[in-house]
């Protein structure tokens, strides 16, 4: 089966006043078809530039694509050719982090929905006449239903909804398009608990139903547990660990995969902490970029970048000393 | 808070801060080294009729009595009698406010016209030469001296080129009076040609005017549009697919235009004060050169019903200019 | 301070900026010595009275036979000493006003600010004129009238400051131990809003000389045997369109005063305004 979202030994550095950082190296990173993926890892560790990148929103003035590639569907959304441009509110749509932010203030939610639908969904061409019109209303009315939320919410500004409506009217515009990929970047981060349960399920739930493909950044662990079929794990701009839910949680291989799980805090056990602290993006350390931080680690780990390489079935590391399938993590 | 009690709450305070004004320029006209009476009566006078004069005007009464019948007469819509052109000074008023508000609305309309797109431009194309060019022109334009432009202009339009007049409003009689505005007046009349003049005689000072006002306006809608463009709301249209032009045209659009509206009272009180300016040199029958007059003549009569008309004037604006901002943001404004 | 001095020696705009007023506050310090004809400040040369620029008068003469450009030289006093003092008496009523109506929240601190309101309520140079014809033409009285109408703008400018941080931790956590108002207003909050008060003076400076040139083209400024760019402009009126050098001087050098402050003013606004500062 071949991959949605193919992201290919993925280059990319910032030019900042002091030089410039190298902030993705090499990233590899496939989503199948009706697959949700969680990309997981602390904050400015590169998730959002991955996203942007595939999105086409990186700051023109100071990105500088290295090397690799990224595709969606086929299609190459790096140079921003037409057919990158065409994928973007079809093919390939985005949940964004903060929906507060993300709606302009000033116009209805219905106007923004209106305007994705009439000048992007499949068959935006005849959208603007009169007859599709009733079918734009039709699926947005559908949608809104689907998302739990009352169709007066159109004639509502941005500023009148709350926290929770705002996502769900995001997600409904994520779907509205019937897309073929969704990128959720952090979409709950700015809500509550019990908010970020809804919607997280709500996400999954019509993800699946419509075998739409998820990629879900997230820093939160619970988060992506509960709604991924594979998980991908990155540290300071290197994926380090890619495998299924199940084998990342029980079977986790790469050290820092398990320090980060054991710093999460449960009942009856004290979190541990990751020590040393993340490196200084400008000058990241060479070879494997954990390798100052790591328990295992020897001489090679500075030297070579390890590749990710298959250590079971489906389930990459990237580590030159991964732990024993069945090891319990023994630092600290 | 909606937009009735916003406008309650502001007429509520219009009383107060007018019967301040008049009350400061009240004491000013008090504490004149000249004596009033005697300027109104002429240099010849003698001391029986300046003292005539003084009675007249009630300048021989208490300053807080003074006041208190000023007031009663402001109250009951009489602004006192002119020193000078011996007129009704609401009446004065009356025929110079028209053409103020032609100049000024002329003036606003032209450099929104200029500096709207300008500015658009400018933010678009953010460091490019344009941009840069236009920052020089518009910081430029905000430091040049109103009255030395005007009189830069009509030494070259006027007195080189004669492609336009020097100064006055309109050549010949006016059109009849409908809205007051010379050029709505000739269309309205349908006269051609009363037109043309009036358009003419109007050129030159609007564009005076207008001139530092389009510096700001393609300040603010620089600023606008580079704001809004770097916003979340925009970032999320364009990974969604928007066409550029309507992220641009409509959504970018309307968030600059959001922030420099909320500007608009500050450009307009600017007008307002080079208007004073501006219509001295021209000649222009408003109220900024009857002030200019009133208050070399100490004509302090003309002087506190112009200012009273100038007060309530910029509250009336700095109101609609926030219904203006709330109709624009839903968010309100307060 | 360092790195601040650095930024703002990287902003091009702003240099030129120091670089016009720098020459000009020397020139106005050194003025009898730079000046070919430091008399014709109150002499008369009624034999070469409206000459045209030469190598002799380098801007032309006026009307009264003075040398524009030794006029021009004297006029830089005039128009530094006069915003200089100007806004420097604007600070010293509009800084504390502003605190004090800014720091305390109560009906007192209310009427404050509705007092600067009137003043704001007419253009300023209405009231500006007004004071001043009112006080009689004089140097001394155009610096007091453009102080009486310009301290509400530094009122206005530092109470709205002053509110936007009265309620930080950092204000809040002195109040707290027991500092007095006094010493919470001058030691906190004070050099916490300098920034903005910094940017305005430097615009400030740049009206405050437009105003002025104002007051002295309508004949309300320093006396006629004072040289005043205003009133030189003022004068060349009844020559034109044969004398076209006469104005020319001194408008040019009025603009380019005031952009010179505003130039500074947007250089400091964007060292020292943390939102307006470029991204990397």
């Amino acid at each position: 089966m071949t991959a949605l979202l193919d992201i290919g030994e993925f280059s990319l550095s910032f030019r900042t006043a002091s030089g410039t950082a190298p902030v993705l190296e090499r990233i590899d990173l496939a989503v199948r078809p009706g697959e949700i993926v969680g990309l997981v890892g602390e904050s400015g560790c590169g998730k959002t530039t991955i996203i942007r990148s595939i999105l086409g929103t990186l700051p023109e003035r100071t990105a500088l694509i290295e090397g690799g590639h990224i595709r969606v569907d086929g299609v190459d959304m790096l140079g921003g050719g037409k057919a990158a441009q065409s994928m973007r509110g079809r093919g390939l749509t985005f949940v964004p982090q903060d929906p507060f932010a993300s709606f302009n203030p000033l116009f209805r939610v219905g106007t923004q929905i209106r305007d994705l639908l009439r000048w992007r969904a499949a068959g935006a061409k005849n959208a603007r006449s009169g007859s599709s019109r009733q079918i734009v209303e039709a699926a947005i009315s559908a949608m809104l239903d689907a998302v739990q939320l009352p169709q007066s919410i159109l004639a509502k500004y941005p500023h009148e909804l709350s926290g929770g409506q705002r996502q769900r009217v995001m997600i409904a515009m994520a779907m509205l398009p019937q897309p073929r990929l969704i990128i959720a970047d952090e979409p709950t981060t700015a809500l509550d608990v019990i908010l970020q349960a809804q919607i997280l399920s709500l996400l999954r739930r019509l993800a699946v139903e419509r075998g739409v493909s998820v990629l879900f950044a997230t820093h939160d662990l619970a988060a992506a547990w509960e709604i991924c079929d594979r998980i991908a794990v990155m540290y300071a701009g290197q994926i380090v660990e890619i495998g299924p839910r199940e084998a990342f949680f029980d079977a986790s291989r790469h050290p820092y995969t398990r320090m980060l799980l054991a710093s999460l805090p449960e009942p009856g056990r004290n979190s541990e902490v990751i020590p040393g602290g993340v490196p200084n993006p400008l000058k990241p350390p060479a070879g494997c970029r954990f390798n100052p931080r790591c328990p295992k680690v020897t001489a090679i780990c500075s030297e070579a970048r390890p590749t990710l390489a298959a250590i079971a079935s489906d389930h990459l590391v990237a580590c030159h000393h991964p732990w024993p399938a069945n090891a319990q993590a023994t630092h600290a | 808070m909606n937009w009735l009690s916003m406008v309650a709450n502001r007429l509520l305070w219009v009383i107060p801060t007018l019967f301040g004004l008049l009350a400061i320029v009240f004491v000013l006209s008090r504490v004149v080294p000249v004596d009033p009476a005697h300027l109104a009566a002429g240099e010849q006078a003698s001391a029986e009729q300046v003292q005539r004069m003084r009675e007249r005007f009630g300048f021989n009464k208490p300053l807080p009595v003074q006041f208190a019948s000023y007031l009663r007469d402001v109250a009951s819509g009489n602004l006192g009698t002119s020193m000078y052109t011996q007129r009704p000074i609401v009446d004065d008023l009356a025929s110079r406010l028209p053409a103020t508000l032609e100049l000024i609305f002329t003036a606003l309309l032209l450099a929104t016209l200029i500096g709207i797109p300008l500015g658009v431009l400018c933010g678009l194309r953010r460091h490019s030469w344009l941009d840069h060019l236009l920052r020089v022109i518009s910081v430029s334009g905000l430091a040049v001296a109103s009255f030395w432009l005007a009189m830069q202009l009509q030494l070259l339009f006027s007195m080189r080129l004669g492609w336009l007049p020097l100064a006055g409003r309109i050549e010949g009689f006016p059109p009849d009076t409908v809205t007051g505005f010379l050029l709505l007046d000739a269309l309205i009349g349908g006269e051609a040609e009363l037109f043309s003049s009036a358009a003419q005689h109007l050129a030159l000072p609007a564009l005076t005017l207008a001139l530092p006002a389009a510096a700001s306006v393609v300040r603010f809608m620089r600023n606008g549009v580079i704001g809004a463009i770097n916003s979340p709301s925009v970032t999320y249209q364009a990974a969604m697919g928007f066409p550029p032009w309507l992220i641009v045209w409509k959504y970018v659009l309307r968030l600059a235009l959001s922030t420099t509206v909320t500007q608009l009272g500050l450009i307009l009180g600017f007008l307002l004060a080079g208007a004073v300016v501006v219509e001295t040199v021209f000649d222009w029958p408003g109220l900024g050169g009857y002030a200019v007059r009133s208050i070399l003549q100490s004509d302090y009569n003309a002087v506190m019903g112009f200012t009273l008309c100038t007060g309530a004037l910029v509250l009336v604006i700095n109101l609609l200019v926030d219904l203006l901002q709330m109709a624009i943001d839903p968010r309100g404004s307060a | 301070m360092t790195e601040l001095l650095r930024r703002f020696a990287r902003d091009r705009a702003a240099l030129f900026g120091l670089c016009i007023i720098g020459p000009l506050v020397l020139a106005a310090i050194f003025a009898p010595v730079l000046a070919p004809y430091p008399n014709d400040v109150v002499d008369f040369h009624l034999e070469r009275r409206l000459l045209p620029p030469s190598a002799d008068t380098l801007l032309g003469t006026d009307r009264m036979g003075g040398d524009i450009f030794s006029r021009l030289l004297f006029g830089a006093r005039t128009t530094l000493t006069l915003a200089g003092i100007t806004v420097g008496l604007a600070l010293l009523i509009g800084v504390p006003v502003g605190l004090i109506a800014g720091y305390y929240e109560n009906r007192a601190s209310e009427a404050l600010m509705r007092v600067t309101e009137i003043f704001l309520a007419v253009p300023q140079i209405v009231l500006a004129i007004a004071i001043a014809q009112t006080l009689g033409p004089s140097l001394r009285n155009a610096i007091l009238a453009l102080t009486l109408t310009y301290w509400p703008f530094w009122a206005r400018l530092v109470y709205a400051e002053t509110r936007s941080i009265r309620n930080e931790v950092f204000i809040e956590s002195a109040i707290a131990l027991g500092a007095s108002p006094w010493r919470v207003v001058v030691l906190h909050i004070l050099p916490a809003i300098a920034s903005p008060i910094i940017v305005r003076t430097s615009i400030g400076i740049g009206a405050t000389i437009l105003t002025a040139a104002t007051l002295g083209f309508l004949g309300l400024g320093p006396p006629p045997t004072a040289p005043e760019w205003g009133r030189m402009i003022a004068e060349s009126r009844e020559h034109l369109p044969e004398a076209w050098w006469y104005a020319l001087a001194p408008g040019l050098a009025i603009f380019l005063t005031v952009l010179g402050f505003n130039l500074v003013g947007d250089g400091f606004r964007d060292i020292l305004d943390p939102r307006s500062r470029r991204g990397p």
